[in-house]
């Protein structure tokens, strides 16, 4: 029960991640996982130094395995982020302009996600 | 060795990764990488031990597709298949990782069922192609080496039979080969394929098959035939030919249609004249007529019952004039050819088929060329010599590289990266921190000028540099070749090479000399070394009277020592005399002398410019004493250098003199030479005992 809660709490899509990972033990497994990956830690660094590659690679590693665990609004969050740092061929990112009105919504969806699987 | 299949996952992301390891579940075998170079050194040092990769792109240092154009590179990506993992859907991106020889992709989000399809699909199919590559070309082989052995056998019973000696098969075999070889290098009229030629070998050891129905007094008869006798012989070509015909299921085997013609017509002649057939000119198949030469120059340079061997030279005349009967004028001239060569091949045992079947195997190789697949032999040789180089080398204790001018990047041995504190990957090291830290920015670049002066055939340097490793300074021997294109104006492509760490080889040095020059259980030098010392002080002979410093020689003698021994045995002697030598070397300075120079004799020499009275007396308060229970009483006889001794073996003497009187008239204390009357020191000179030689110097005290 406590992994519908969970996910209820969050808004993550647990019925799809149930058809993807198959059993309900993968699924808590990885989600407790999540709270030990530093993909969300990268990116604030990042964005702090200034190194925009690698908070492209945290922002992609975020939306890759938010997506993985269902996690469908910090999905949607660090996807349009990603977008947003995405780098072209000269290593130039799509549109840095909007990171400052992105990152709030990938922190409170980020939030949300660690308080939901603290209940698990 | 372990059974499951390796499986490599490189994900800047541990939880990818793990996630990615718990899908694909525990059948196989799996190693991580985080990021790009990590991927590059597990390639490296598992090769094809790794079956899968499973890579994504986005990653720190090395990306996706910087890994897939190492493998290209290297030939990875031809022998161990990739799948990409990666949330890209991007067109470009796809058709850029199948150019780059991807073999599938997974995309996000993982889907388990489709995880694990993808990876075993993927590892089935290399599997397959592996193993098909591998049962083919063991199929041929087995094949070849099982006909040849039946043949071979077969031939051999009928040798037997006719009484020679089996090398007759093997000389026909030999020398059908180099005809056959000759001849088309000669022309292409007879339109014969390599395997047409080891076939035609292989079925000449068969040519005399029908002689197994010949009556064994007709075939094996001294002296000439009858003519009904020489019918009977002449019928087994006939009846060799119709054997391999009743093969109901094989007659239609190539092998079997080959040995049949040969069998039927190794005795016609170009004229017409031969038998059973009379065949003419080509009527007679190539086979056949190469065989028949083959088979008269041998019978005509062996031994028979009938005849003695022929010469070479004679056999060749023969030949030629038309004494065995006519030959194709073409096959003649292919005898003429390889005459030279006949002498040496022919009657060693070596037969061509072993060749053949040789050439056969290598052949696998052209059949694969272009295809970019190596057959699951190939590939297990490459494993063995990649575990024996492995193994060579880190028992060699060097630090063995290899460098890529482009990408810039250096791969050390793995037992190489420990010793410098370097990881195993280096990527653009003439621009690596950590590398220049170690190697200097110097040393590099005269390296890498010492290569570029290289010749592509004098590529090999050496040079001797000073590195830093953790802090502490080392001199490497390095060892390099310079790898250059084979373009007619080479281009320099890098490097492959070695570092001996010679500081080992100096500290080893070292530790022979200090073994040269101490004795072994009380660690103080021994009496060889501190003569050296001794008489350096000393200084030369003809300048004594320029030095007015003085020196202290003075021989201590542990008393009661054998007492020592005898009662507590020899170990514990052993540790009496380690605490006697500690003792000595704390009452002394740290640049005097102490050395042992016998059993329990102990030298002292010391520098000492005021009355060493004092000094001695100080000296041999602080030896006596207690060891566990056994009293320190010491002995001593002391000489100083005066305007006449200064000389080492002088001062021993009198040293020894001194302790000699010192032991005779009661022991423990300390007497100077200085001091004894002249009666004493003559008395001594004269006699042969002085304290070393005489009394208890070769037997230690009683």
């Amino acid at each position: 029960m406590s992994l519908e809660i969970a996910y209820a709490a969050m808004g993550g899509d647990l019925e799809t991640v149930r058809g993807r990972l198959l059993t309900d033990e993968r699924i808590e497994k990885f989600a407790k996982i999540f709270l030990q990956d530093t993909s969300m830690q990268t990116l604030e660094s990042a964005l702090v130094a200034g190194d925009l590659p690698e908070a492209y690679r945290g922002a992609h590693t975020l939306k890759g395995v938010s997506r993985d665990l269902g996690f469908t609004p910090l999905f949607e969050a660090a996807a349009a982020l990603s977008d947003a740092l995405r780098l072209d061929d000269a290593g130039v990112p799509a549109n840095v302009a909007a990171v400052p009105e992105l990152m709030p919504a990938v922190r409170d969806a980020y939030a949300t996600v660690v308080d939901a699987i603290a209940i698990i | 060795m372990n059974d499951k299949q390796t499986i490599l996952i490189v994900d800047d992301s541990m939880l990818n990764r793990a996630l990615l390891a718990d899908m694909i579940g525990d059948a196989y075998r799996i190693i991580e990488a985080e990021d790009g170079k990590q991927a590059v050194a597990a390639l490296h040092k598992e090769g094809t031990g790794i079956s899968l990769v499973l890579l994504d792109y986005v990653m720190p240092h090395m990306n996706g597709f910087d890994v897939l154009e190492v493998m290209n590179r290297n030939g990875w990506i031809k022998d161990i298949p990739v799948i990409m993992v990666s949330a890209e859907s991007d067109a470009a991106y796809i058709e850029r990782a199948y150019e780059l020889g991807v073999t599938d992709f997974i995309n996000r989000p993982y889907d388990v069922n489709i995880v694990r399809r993808r990876v075993m699909n993927t590892l089935m199919l290399y599997q397959k192609q592996r193993t098909l590559m591998g049962m083919v070309a063991d199929q041929i082989y087995e094949r070849e080496k099982s006909n040849n052995l039946m043949v071979y056998i077969l031939s051999h019973i009928v040798e037997f039979r006719n009484g020679e000696s089996g090398m007759h098969v093997l000389n026909v075999q030999a020398m059908t080969e180099m005809i056959l070889t000759q001849l088309v290098s000669m022309t292409d009229q007879y339109a014969l394929t390599a395997e047409d030629i080891s076939m035609i070998t292989m079925a000449s050891s068969l040519h005399d098959i029908g002689k197994i129905a010949i009556p064994e007094e007709v075939l094996n008869k001294p002296g000439r035939f009858t003519d009904e006798e020489f019918a009977i012989m002449k019928t087994h070509s006939a009846v060799g030919s119709d054997m391999l015909d009743d093969l109901e299921l094989y007659k239609d085997e190539k092998l079997v249609r080959v040995a049949r013609d040969i069998c039927r017509w190794h005795h016609e002649r170009w004229d017409g004249r031969g038998y059973p057939d009379g065949l003419a000119g080509d009527e007679i198949p190539i086979s056949a007529q190469v065989v028949a030469l083959a088979d008269v120059y041998d019978a005509l340079t062996s031994p028979r019952v009938y005849k003695p061997p022929f010469s070479h030279e004679e056999a060749l005349r023969m030949i030629r004039d038309g004494e065995c009967g006519a030959f194709n004028p073409l096959i003649l001239e292919c005898l003429t050819a390889v005459a030279g060569d006949l002498e040496k091949r022919l009657n060693r045992g070596v037969t061509g088929r072993e060749i053949s079947v040789d050439s056969l195997r290598l052949r696998e190789a052209d059949i694969d060329e272009g295809a970019a697949t190596a057959s699951s032999r190939t590939l297990e040789l490459l494993d063995y010599e990649r575990m024996k180089y492995h193994f060579f080398a880190s028992m060699s204790n060097e630090i063995q590289f290899e460098f890529t001018e482009e990408p810039p990047m250096i791969v050390l041995s793995d037992w190489g990266d420990r010793k410098l504190g370097l990881p195993e990957i280096i990527m653009d090291p003439y621009r690596d921190e950590a590398f220049c830290a170690v190697f200097g920015t110097e040393n590099l670049g005269k390296l890498s000028r010492l290569l570029r002066s290289t010749k592509p055939d004098n590529p090999v340097i050496d040079m001797e540099m000073e590195v830093t490793v953790d802090g502490e300074t080392r001199w490497l021997h390095a060892l390099v070749r310079a790898l250059w294109s084979d373009d007619a104006a080479p281009v320099y492509l890098g490097s492959i090479g070695k570092f001996i760490d010679i500081d080992d080889r100096q500290a080893e040095l070292r530790d022979l000399q200090f073994k040269a020059y101490h004795d072994p259980l009380t660690e103080v030098v021994n009496g060889a070394f501190a003569r050296k010392v001794i008489t350096e002080r000393l200084g030369a002979e003809d300048e004594w009277d320029r030095h007015n410093d003085r020196h202290v020689l003075a021989l201590c003698d542990l008393d009661f020592f054998k007492q020592a021994n005898d009662t507590y045995g020899h170990q514990f002697g052993d540790k009496v005399l380690q605490h006697f030598a500690d003792r000595l070397q704390e009452s002394v300075r740290g640049q005097d002398v102490v050395a042992r120079v016998g059993g329990d004799e102990f030298l002292l020499c010391m520098e000492c410019p005021v009355d060493p009275r004092p000094l001695i007396e100080r000296i041999h308060a602080s030896l006596e004493g207690d060891f566990e229970g056994f009293p320190l009483s010491v002995s001593m006889g002391v000489a100083v250098t005066d305007g006449v001794a200064r000389d080492y073996d002088e001062l021993f003497r009198r040293a020894d003199v001194a302790l000699y009187h010192k032991k005779r008239g009661g022991r423990g204390g300390y007497v100077f030479y200085s001091d004894l009357d002249e009666e004493e020191r003559d008395l001594l000179l004269e006699g042969a005992h002085t304290a070393l030689s005489g009394i208890d110097r070769d037997e230690p005290d009683q």
